[in-house]
């Protein structure tokens, strides 16, 4: 019985608590790079946002989008985590995250330091415009702290990826 | 001078006062590590000083290579001379493997160059820079004469550093093992899918199938009235 990729890469446990995923969610970068759990993606592919869609809920319901990185500035010693690298709220069921706002821009990776994961976290808001107050940094950010203070809840779907720092070309 | 079995390392180090390649004046000495090494007495080593900068700071003669009173003919005896003789060897034991290495690979440089050959030096400086860093046991000459403290504390980073390591091999294995299973559940999403779809296909068709012969089959349709 294989364990959850969630749990296995700490995902459950660094982040979030122990969840049930409720709605699918897809992320893809550049029309054809899908996200998979503990999956590695360069850098290079995930300069520009990614559609995220929604595969769940109805029109009436609206869903927080949340990007994360647990690992700044490096793994051994996330002394700076998190990092937020999105934050989207509003997103209609069945919609993308372009039906929703962007609170906080979508931010590319740059890991620094080791192999850093990423993380895309779906919250099921109680009702429209729940969060009114856009974080005022992306250093230090707290996803369980936020879900509380918005009254989010656990997630209903999370999606990670690894990415590390891309190596320049260099004259050998 | 003789060597005193006794005597601590800082105090052999000021005696021996190492001179090793700018100073061209040891070439006169009768006692000049130059000699010495055209008498294939010592090895590179010798003329390499104290660690920098910690014993550099403070030798008498300031804070270059300096000093002739070398006594080569204390200190080459007996031949080979090398660290591990200088001392009784307990202290410097843990230099043996590297030190062949390098007196191999040096030495010979010496006797052509001499002394005066400072392209050398970069060449000498550099292992032991690179074994400062990997080694943390190993360090400069001298160094295992420091206070106990740099002893524990190369210790605790050692133990830190192997700690580090077992976690980042323990993250690694986790991310292998989270890969795989991802894999594999992907895999299995598919095969549910495509299994599904297929089946969908195959009802459709049925369907259009059960539609085509009623279509297909002749109609009595209505002759022309002619």
């Amino acid at each position: 019985m294989s364990v959850d990729p969630l749990v296995l890469g700490r995902v459950i446990g660094d982040v979030v608590d122990s969840f049930s995923p409720s709605v699918p969610m897809s992320v893809i970068f550049n029309h054809n790079k899908h996200v998979y759990n503990g999956h590695e993606i360069f850098p290079s592919s995930v300069t520009r946002k990614p559609r995220v869609q929604v595969h769940g809920g109805d029109m009436r319901t609206f869903f927080t989008l949340v990007m994360i990185d647990p690992d700044v500035p490096g793994p051994s010693d996330p002394y700076l985590k998190e990092h937020l690298h999105w934050l989207v709220t509003d997103i209609p069921g069945t919609t993308n995250a372009t039906f929703g706002k962007d609170l906080v821009g979508y931010e590319m990776p740059q890991p620094k330091i080791g192999i850093h994961r990423f993380v895309f976290l779906l919250f099921k808001q109680k009702c429209r415009k729940t969060v009114r107050n856009p974080p005022v940094s992306r250093e230090r950010f707290s996803t369980r702290k936020f879900a509380e203070e918005n009254e989010l809840g656990l997630p209903v779907a999370a999606l990670f990826f690894n990415a590390r720092r891309q190596a320049t070309a260099r004259r050998r | 001078m003789a060597v005193n079995p006794t005597a601590t390392m800082e105090e052999l180090w000021k005696d021996i006062s190492p001179s090793p390649l700018h100073c061209h004046d040891h070439r006169h000495s009768s006692s000049s590590p130059a000699t010495a090494a055209a008498r294939q007495d010592m090895i590179f080593q010798d003329f390499l000083g104290p660690p920098p900068p910690t014993s550099m700071l403070g030798h008498p003669t300031g804070g270059h290579y300096g000093g002739s009173n070398l006594s080569s003919s204390s200190v080459v005896n007996p031949p080979p001379v090398t660290i591990l003789s200088l001392n009784t060897g307990k202290e410097f034991h843990f230099l043996e493997s590297p030190s062949p290495f390098r007196s191999s690979s040096i030495s010979g440089n010496l006797q052509r160059g001499g002394l005066a050959n400072v392209s050398s030096a970069p060449f000498s400086c550099y292992p032991f820079e690179s074994l400062d860093n990997s080694t943390p046991a190993l360090p400069c000459f001298g160094a295992k004469k420091r206070t106990n403290d740099s002893d524990t504390g190369s210790g605790d980073r050692r133990h830190k550093k192997m700690i580090k390591n077992r976690e980042s091999a323990a993250r690694s294995r986790a991310r292998k093992q989270a890969y795989t299973n991802e894999l594999e559940l992907e895999v299995a999403h598919l095969m549910e899918e495509n299994a599904r779809l297929k089946k969908q296909q195959e009802q459709l068709y049925m369907a259009s199938a059960a539609k085509l012969p009623k279509k297909n089959a002749f109609q009595r349709s209505s002759t022309a009235p002619f």
